[in-house]
């Protein structure tokens, strides 16, 4: 549905030249919801406005549906305006000199198809229900909460039924528990109107909550995609597992001779997932998720990859503790279950279980 | 009728090539014309200064460094600069000692009815400095002002002058202070206002008294922003013209803005290219000035102390002196106000001008208000004046709104300079510009009419109108312009539908002062005037000059009413458009 081809976005500012985007490819099949993750400054901003034509991009080829809008090869480039979007701005630039009414129905007053005033009231009193804010047409813009002002500028997006919905950071200028909220409603309403949507964040729980797919951009590169449950247990690259979540990462050599899938690891042998390559001698990235790993006071029997640490630090959090233990000069940071009887120094026994570890390429960007 | 995906997509692209060159050619177009427009009457000024006497600009003929010499090597330049910065330093001195005073006591005191009388204090406003300046001359003129009558009659004097004498270097100080207290008023306010109390609660605690804390706290915190209001007023009253033209010209003290006057248009033959060599003389010390303003303001925004949050202030308890204070305020606005409107309006009432006295009471008639409506000329001067404002403030708003756009939408290697360029006018007086303009255009057919002097107002007010509409654009989140565009407006229907309704409160301020600025404007009318171009305002004046007193006090009176009447509507529409 949307497809990127080789998307290139270079800015000029006072100390020289940026290279906001290099080389992005991605493709969102009709219908699903992908999110553009990664921190701020990374790109992904970028890659939001070059689709909406907000930017104009200097190499690269965007296709919305089986329309191209956007390509530097073809010497095409469509305005915002000719684009078959809808769009939800950060700021959400819900305009302050119109109603709420007029805020929504200005897509289907001035944009490029016309409407009936009886046409557009009865679109503009659908989207309206559809973001649970019917009854307020005549609110003034200004009269509106944070959380209100998010819903119009979302039905402001949905009311010409645009082919591709762009959201940009919607819900980062809300409280915490607003946010969740929407979050919850954002999915809902996605799926329940099956409009095909380019997210942009840089919350990773939200992207992980609210994508079906999701890419991970850092410095101008898309340095992974896939689902999110995917990229999150098996990541391909440590940049991609470390933002995603926490990690317990340390270096792996494979030993001489090789022997099936043990690697030499600080903690000792170590059992993990075949790495692709076997050769003595190379190095691997090994990658567990700290709550994958558990913590035992005596000696489980009948499990692989049991290590002894001793912890270091302990704080107590309420739904648990937070512990800081010493694994062999690895310092690991677990969340212990708040009824077992932990102290500080105490000798404990960390199980990682093998299906559970990511092996992957060191140097692998 | 369906229309394939081949011809849409060529449709969509010939759209866009389009909209693409419009958005590529307006700007530049837009830079052109603001550059021309400012660069023209400078470069002119410039180049006149070498040429010889009458010789206008870019004419064929000699080349001459005599104008410098001849300003240069004489004494009188010397003085003509000193008397510039006297007139300047002392106006300013008297006239910020009483606004600091009228700021202190409605922002910081206790003294009864202090929002009514922050309003009165914006009355003076309404009426024109030169308008003022022949009111005190009917008052304070040596020979028959009504002070000086009834002060001879009081003192027993036999002398046919005096005692008191308003062409004198006291008498334009007196009358510049007078008007430059309310918008120096106006500025200080906020800085008093806005100041975080607990500064002076801090040495308060330390047990500081209240004097002391006033002028080892209070002041030295303040002192940045009236830095800052010293050299904005030092720009002001260097292109100051209009007080130095009524009193100047008699007091025998000629500053630099009525020595260019009086070298291009004054009664004897001109001489162009001595005014020129002033008038970059005026130039080079304006932007000096400005140079030294933006840095000195650039460096105020450092001390953080002042800032847009309101603090509720303590108000320091007046006792028995606010009578002191109302009777201050009370004799201020008399001086600036009642006595010269009211002289005039009495002159109005006359068919002969007298000082008033029982028997002059017999001869009041509104006579010279219907003659207004008779005089042919009256009629000309007033249609002029009407066309004038209402081309310079649409016509200014309209340029500062291209501009500002381009400045903030389309920023590129030509904004900064544009940005300068349209600043460039706030630093230049008005006289030179006027200058400019004249030797410029005089070869060309807009010579003569009123669009030489609306041309010449733009290019004065195009500052003020851009830094406003400018502020405005800065304001508005460029997302919400983005938004209408995904929304599927075009860039004309986003300009229409967003922008400049979002901007409309911007516009209408900036356009009602460029109105009434030009309205009452004497620079450019007297500056560019020729037979059939005449305004309201040069019509006063040449009244004035041939002694009818009568007519031009009436038109004078209908000149404050109109202004009074416009200053007011602004303030009352402004807020119904949510500023």
């Amino acid at each position: 549905m949307l497809e990127v081809i080789g998307l290139s976005k270079t800015f000029s500012t006072s100390d020289g030249f940026v290279r906001a985007v290099r080389d992005a490819s991605f493709n969102v099949p009709q219908g699903s919801f992908f999110a553009l993750l990664g921190p701020s400054g990374s790109g992904k901003t970028t890659i939001l406005r070059c689709v909406a034509g907000l930017e104009r991009p200097e190499a690269g080829e965007i296709r919305i549906g089986d329309q191209t809008v956007s390509s530097t090869s073809g010497g095409l480039y469509l305005p915002t305006y000719l684009r078959p979007i809808g769009m939800v701005f950060q700021s959400y630039a819900v305009w302050p000199h119109m109603t709420l009414f007029d805020n929504v129905a200005f897509p289907l007053r001035y944009g490029r198809q016309r409407f009936t005033e009886e046409e557009i009231k009865s679109r503009v009193k659908e989207v309206l229900q559809l973001v649970k804010l019917d009854g307020l047409e005549q609110r003034s813009a200004t009269q509106l909460s944070g959380g209100q002002q998010q819903r119009v500028a979302l039905a402001r997006a949905l009311v010409r039924r645009p082919r591709l919905l762009l959201l940009d950071e919607p819900l980062s200028n809300l409280d915490a528990k607003l946010r969740e909220e929407m979050r919850r409603e954002l999915r809902e309403l996605t799926r329940s109107v099956r409009v095909t949507t380019l997210y942009v964040t840089h919350d990773q729980a939200e992207a992980m909550a609210l994508a079906d797919e999701a890419a991970i951009i850092m410095e101008g590169n898309i340095i992974e995609s896939g689902s999110p449950q995917k990229m999150y247990t098996s990541p391909k690259t440590s940049k991609a597992a470390n933002f995603l979540g926490t990690s317990i990462a340390f270096e792996g050599i494979v030993p001489s001779p090789p022997s099936g899938s043990i690697l030499q690891t600080p903690l000792g042998l170590l059992y993990c997932p075949r790495p692709a390559e076997a050769a003595p001698g190379i190095a691997f990235q090994v990658m567990i998720r700290p709550e994958d790993v558990s913590c035992h006071a005596d000696r489980p029997v009948g499990l692989d990859n049991i290590f002894q640490g001793r912890i270091k630090k302990l704080i107590f959090l309420g739904a648990y503790y937070e512990a800081a233990i010493d694994l062999k000069g690895l310092e690991v940071q677990l969340y212990l279950d708040r009824h077992g009887s932990w102290s500080e120094g105490q000798t404990v026994h960390l199980c990682l279980p093998p299906e559970r570890i990511a092996v992957l390429q060191l140097h692998g960007g | 009728m369906q229309v394939s995906e081949a011809q849409e997509l060529q449709l969509l692209g010939r759209a866009a090539r389009r909209e693409e060159a419009v958005e590529r050619w307006i700007p530049r177009v837009v830079a052109l014309v603001a550059l021309f427009l400012v660069a023209a009457p400078l470069l002119t000024v410039t180049v006149a200064s070498f040429r010889p006497g009458l010789t206008l600009p870019f004419q064929a003929g000699e080349w001459t460094l005599g104008n410098f010499v001849e300003a240069f090597g004489s004494l009188f330049t010397y003085r003509l600069l000193l008397n510039t910065f006297l007139y300047a330093f002392a106006s300013l001195a008297v006239g910020l000692s009483i606004a600091l005073v009228f700021a202190w006591l409605v922002e910081r005191t206790d003294m009864p009815y202090a929002s009514s009388i922050y309003t009165l204090l914006l009355i003076p406003m309404a009426v024109p400095s030169l308008l003022k300046a022949l009111g005190w001359v009917l008052l304070l003129g040596p020979r028959q002002g009504i002070i000086n009558l009834f002060l001879r009659d009081l003192l027993g004097l036999n002398t046919p002058v005096g005692p008191l004498n308003i062409y004198s270097f006291a008498g334009m100080v007196f009358l510049t202070a007078l008007s430059v207290v309310p918008t120096m008023f106006l500025m200080l306010g906020p800085l008093l206002r806005n100041i975080n109390p607990s500064f002076e609660e801090a040495a308060e605690t330390s047990g500081v008294g209240i004097l002391n804390t006033l002028r080892k706290v209070t002041l030295p915190l303040i002192s940045p922003g009236i830095l800052a209001v010293i050299m904005y007023f030092v720009i002001v009253m260097i292109e100051s013209f209009e007080i130095p033209l009524a009193i100047g010209l008699n007091a025998k003290f000629p500053v630099l803005s009525l020595q260019i006057y009086i070298l291009s248009r004054g009664e004897h033959l001109p001489h162009y290219g001595l005014a020129s060599s002033y008038s970059f003389l005026g130039l080079v010390l304006g932007i000096l000035l400005l140079y030294a303003y933006r840095r000195a303001t650039a460096n105020a925004q450092r001390f953080a102390v002042i800032t847009g949050k309101g603090y509720t202030q303590k108000r320091f308890a007046l006792g028995r002196g606010k009578y002191l204070a109302l009777g201050f305020i009370g004799l201020y606005l008399m001086l600036a106000v009642i006595l010269p409107v009211g002289v005039l309006l009495w002159g109005s009432l006359l068919d002969f001008y007298r000082p008033p006295s029982q028997a002059a009471l017999a001869h009041i008639s509104l006579t010279n208000y219907v003659e207004i409506f008779r005089s042919p000329r009256i009629i000309l001067a007033a249609t002029n004046t009407l066309i004038l404002f209402l081309s310079a403030a649409s016509l200014t708003v309209f340029l500062a709104l291209l501009i500002s756009w381009v400045i903030h939408r389309h920023q590129s290697y030509f904004s900064a300079a544009l940005d300068n360029a349209v600043f460039l006018p706030l630093a230049v007086p008005s006289i030179v510009i006027a200058l400019g303009v004249m030797l410029f255009y005089l070869p060309t057919p807009l010579w003569g009419t009123i669009w030489i002097i609306v041309l010449g107002q733009i290019i004065r007010y195009l500052p003020f109108g851009a830094r406003t509409i400018s502020a405005a654009i800065l304001q508005i989140h460029q997302e919400l312009e983005e938004a209408a565009w995904a929304s599927g407006a075009s860039k004309l229907t986003t300009l229409r539908r967003v922008t400049l309704p979002l901007l409309l409160p911007a516009v209408w301020n900036s356009w009602l002062w460029v109105a009434i600025h030009s309205m009452r404007d004497f620079t450019f009318p007297l500056m560019l005037i020729s037979y059939t171009n005449v305004v309201i305002t040069s019509l006063l004046w040449s009244l004035w000059e041939q002694g009818r007193l009568t007519g031009m006090s009436a038109m004078a009176v209908l000149l404050i009413l109109v202004s009074a009447f416009l200053s007011v509507a602004s303030r009352r529409v402004a807020p119904r458009l949510g500023i």
